[in-house]
């Protein structure tokens, strides 16, 4: 007995240090795409345009365009900007004059003008130069989807295109002092759809509050039927993860409720339901139906936007249970005339031998 | 010609010539046809580049170098060089976007001079001009280094549901595998994505053709039984009904055919479900060496805080004619077709007052069968149907938090259920009991620590008056796979005790991954026998589960049984999931 209990000892220290890989090799996983699920990561967009990355998951905010005012930074490998660009939109002293920087990704190059993803466009000087942001070297006129820096003359012309092929920084505040520059044939109109306007009148955010894709810890706490097996887990399976059973497991809190905590962007909304890993255990209302799905929307109150937020559900029924007892019918069970058995409950034997 | 009449013509040709297609027309599909289509698919994400053309279900073309869509945001742009022909109307400029939820389209012309174009609700003909964009009107979302999970020519997006591909080349272990064409569904409705497959021990999905309704999916699987095989499956979905039909295996002879249906109201009220399975030895798709099936019908109307559930099930132990031999290739000739109908009464929980944390549910129900080649025997006498009703009822107290003052994830917290079901056999003197009691202490530990300890005690109950002891006689139990004589299985005259201490330990350092142990020490009545009966008296078991792809996941579990006679270690459980 007493060795039995070692082995068992040392083959349970064994799993364990399996376990403890798993875990470490777990965000290597995600990171290689993997995606975690609500898987997506669609952050929300900073009014530049420009996507936070994110190591979180995160679920598909869905109203972004009239609610991001907001710009996010924009975390990158490149390297901080010099000293002389970050005293905000002042003009600066430059070689050719005052300048004025500004980045982002390009758009098109098209009949003297550079048409950037912010939706700007400026005009280019004559003279005007491009060259590679990483090493200095001449470089063509940018294409699409390259990243550009410029920088202007007093007359508002793009006078040097600093380009790279990865996202650069952005400043909001040269954003705001380039956009001078910016041609454009028409007056400007104004937009009905911008916030917060269009954000009042919203139906998944009506408290006229900016989401600004701030990270709150979202906790999800599900009351399950009393009839739920000790033993069984609990899954929500959300429409970003292609509605994967098991999606994200829920721990125990006790006999009948299951949590999950998620660190998600106000702005996320997603579509889920609660099942115990399969779609035959899926759940059903409290009038036995299999309902739609639910919804999150992950917003914000009238004080502003939270740091944390609790969502509380209720399973009422199991797709799988069976009221009067016995076996329920899944996919792969065999025929038998005894299912549910009406003789020999509950006849311990004879049980067919079980290797 | 009368200068009306000319005017008249004139408009009429104007109207013709100058039509432009329907306003506000609904973007159902947009159809991208480029040099090289990416398609990643952990950020349902799509990216062209290279001779893009793009057209939209109203018949908009827009020409560019660049497209990308947001599959999830339903929104996408075009850049670089691009041309936009909406009916007579051709606009030429740097960059278009359309936001498809909201209807707004965003276009920078280049020429004469740069400008901003809004188009509402979806009318290209109407431009909207200088009007303020917002930030993200042009924002291509940064795919990284990541390789695209699908590389393609064409690709026909239905916005908010799905995605085919084609010819698609699926990025599998660094290596492109050509395939004719790759459909990814991504809708809201989980109707579409409804499984009838089981029993295999992993496998890997290729949905190669779908629509807005239906998913037609190859499926490469294993079990240690088939070992490798295909297997194929047909899904449909609409708002409130789905129907799934599959083969599996496909290639193996011991196939079953499924179908997996449902249907219900629009008020949530009225639900009708199927589950139909034919199994067949056959090798192809040649007759069958025999065939079982089942059918399963389920009617649930929901009441005020209860429903009704009518199950009917219809098995068929052999459909072909019973062969001269008795035999079908060694699988005996089985003449049953037994039924059963059930029909079930669910509450919902009610609490007893708001003042007492006790809530319960009750339940009951009716329930005959019937086969005219016989149910069985009891006491001697063959039965063709019997019928039985039952009552049960659970009642269960709110988890009892006992350290109100910790902060919520160290709380511990205790809760009781007892759940109790009798069933009457009205064919003959009979009854039979279950009941379970469970007391359960959990105890959170941290955000990702999870602990409880149960004890359980479940009863069950044979009770046949006189007759008692003509089922039950008094046995000695010999068991041959050990020797063992088990003279305490004499005292076994129909009523069971089982009592469980279960200890339970689940780690979860991220939704995706969760480590569980579990001890359990149990005490039954009459006292296991090792591979017949019972339960062994200690038990461990360890249980990982982890997930590796947004489709895939694995769980590995093995457990050992103490003092089980030669049960010890189990076979390792390794199952691959969605």
């Amino acid at each position: 007995m007493d060795d039995s209990i070692r082995t068992v000892m040392k083959r349970g220290f064994a799993v364990l240090v399996v376990a403890a890989l798993a875990m470490a090799l777990a965000p290597r996983l995600r990171a290689e795409g993997a995606e975690p699920v609500p898987s997506g990561a669609h952050a929300v967009r900073g009014a530049e345009g420009l996507a936070a990355p994110s190591a979180i998951a995160l679920a598909t905010p869905q109203i972004l365009a009239t609610q991001t005012p907001t710009p996010i930074p924009t975390a990158t490998k490149f390297e901080t900007p010099s000293p002389s660009k970050t005293s905000g939109g002042t003009p600066l002293p430059h070689p050719s004059g005052n300048a004025v920087f500004f980045s982002a990704e390009v758009l098109d190059v098209q009949h003297g003008y550079i048409f950037f993803s912010t939706g700007d466009a400026f005009k280019l000087a004559p003279n005007a130069h491009s060259v590679w942001i990483d090493n200095g070297q001449p470089a063509p006129l940018p294409s699409t989807r390259m990243y550009a820096q410029a920088i202007f003359d007093a007359t508002g012309q793009i006078i040097e295109l600093q380009v790279a092929k990865h996202p650069l920084p952005f400043n909001a505040a040269y954003a705001a002092a380039a956009h001078k520059y910016a041609v454009a044939l028409s007056p400007a109109v104004p937009n009905n759809d911008q916030w917060p306007a269009a954000l009042g009148s919203s139906k998944l955010n009506s408290s006229r509050m900016p989401l600004t894709g701030k990270i709150v810890s979202v906790r999800f706490v599900v009351e399950v039927p009393p009839t739920t097996p000790l033993s069984d887990a609990v899954y929500m399976s959300t429409d970003v993860s292609g509605w994967n059973p098991q999606a994200i497991r829920m721990e125990r809190i006790d006999a009948l409720h299951y949590s999950v905590t998620m660190p998600l962007r106000t702005g996320t909304a997603f579509a889920y339901k609660y099942t115990r890993g399969s779609w035959q255990s899926e759940e059903r209302s409290k009038a036995g139906i299999a309902e739609p799905p639910r919804h999150f929307f992950l917003g914000s109150s009238p004080f502003g936007e939270p740091d944390t937020t609790v969502r509380d559900d209720t399973v009422y029924n199991w797709a799988d249970f069976n009221p009067a007892g016995g076996e329920q019918l899944v996919p792969g069970a065999t025929p038998t005339p005894f299912n549910p058995m009406p003789f020999g409950f509950p006849t311990p034997l004879p049980a067919p031998p079980k290797h | 010609m009368r200068p009306l009449t000319l005017a008249a013509i004139t408009l009429l040709l104007f109207s013709v010539v100058a039509k432009p297609l329907p306003a506000s027309a609904q973007i159902d599909t947009i159809v991208v046809r480029a040099g090289r289509i990416g398609f990643y698919s952990s950020h349902y994400i799509v990216t062209a580049d290279g001779n893009v053309r793009v057209t939209l279900s109203d018949g908009t073309t827009i020409s560019g170098r660049y497209f990308e869509m947001d599959l999830k945001m339903n929104r996408f742009v075009v850049a670089g060089g691009v041309s936009v022909v909406h009916g007579s109307y051709e606009y030429s400029g740097a960059a278009f976007g359309e936001f498809l939820d909201l209807k707004r389209g965003y276009f920078l012309p280049a020429t004469p001079e740069p400008d901003r174009w809004t188009f509402l609700d979806s009318d290209y003909a109407k431009p909207v001009k200088g009007r303020e964009m917002p930030g993200d009107a042009f924002n291509m979302p940064e795919t990284g280094v990541e390789h695209p999970f699908i590389l393609a020519k064409e690709a026909t997006i239905i916005p908010k549901t799905g995605i085919a591909l084609k010819p698609a080349r699926i990025y599998t272990e660094g290596v492109y595998v050509p395939t004719p064409s790759y459909y990814q569904n991504f809708s809201p409705n989980p109707y579409l994505v409804q499984n009838g497959l089981a029993g295999a021990t992993g496998g890997v999905g290729y949905p190669f053709f779908g629509g807005p309704h239906s998913t037609t999916t190859l499926f490469g699987r294993y079990d240690s039984t088939n070992k490798t095989y295909l297997a194929i499956e047909q899904n449909f979905g609409w708002q409130n009904a789905y129907l799934v039909a599959s083969i599996s295996p496909l290639t193996r002879p011991d196939k079953e055919y499924n179908l997996l249906g449902l249907i219900k109201t629009r008020n949530q009220r009225f639900q009708v479900s199927t589950f139909e399975q034919l199994n067949t030895l056959q090798s192809g798709f040649s007759e069958p060496l025999y065939s079982t099936a089942l059918e399963n019908l389920q009617l649930t109307y929901g009441l005020k805080n209860s429903f009704l559930q009518l199950t009917a099930n219809q098995y068929h132990q052999d459909l072909m004619a019973e062969p001269l031999s008795g035999t079908y290739g060694g699988h005996p000739f089985i003449p049953n077709h037994p039924n059963n109908f059930e029909l079930a009464w669910v509450g919902a929980n009610q609490r007893i007052s708001k003042y007492v944390p006790i809530s319960f549910r009750l339940r009951g129900g009716l329930l005959t069968a019937h086969d005219t080649f016989g149910l069985g025997t009891f006491d001697g006498t063959p039965y063709t149907s019997y019928w039985q009703h039952f009552l049960g009822f659970t009642i269960f107290s709110d988890p009892y938090n006992l350290t109100p003052h910790a902060a919520f994830d160290q709380a511990v917290s205790f809760s009781v259920t007892y759940d109790r079901q009798r069933t009457f056999v009205s064919s003959f003197p009979r009854f039979q009991d279950q009941s379970t009691l469970t007391a359960v202490l959990s105890k959170l530990q941290g955000h990702k620590g999870s602990m409880y300890l149960a004890y359980t005690v479940t009863n069950e109950g044979d009770y046949l008056g006189a007759l008692q002891p003509v089922i039950y006689p008094p046995t000695v139990f010999n068991n041959p796979y050990n020797g063992q004589t088990y003279p305490g299985f004499a005292a076994f005259d129909g009523f069971v005790t089982l009592r469980t201490l279960q200890y339970s330990y689940t780690y979860t350092p991220t939704p995706y991954f969760s480590f569980t142990f579990v001890a359990e020490k149990h005490k039954d009545f009459p006292d296991p026998i090792p591979y017949y009966w019972g339960n062994p008296p200690y038990d461990v078991t360890g249980r990982i589960q982890a997930r590796i792809s947004p489709i895939l996941s694995v769980l590995v579990q093995r457990s050992y049984f103490f003092n089980f006679g030669p049960q010890g270690w189990n076979q390792w459980t390794i199952q691959f999931g969605p």
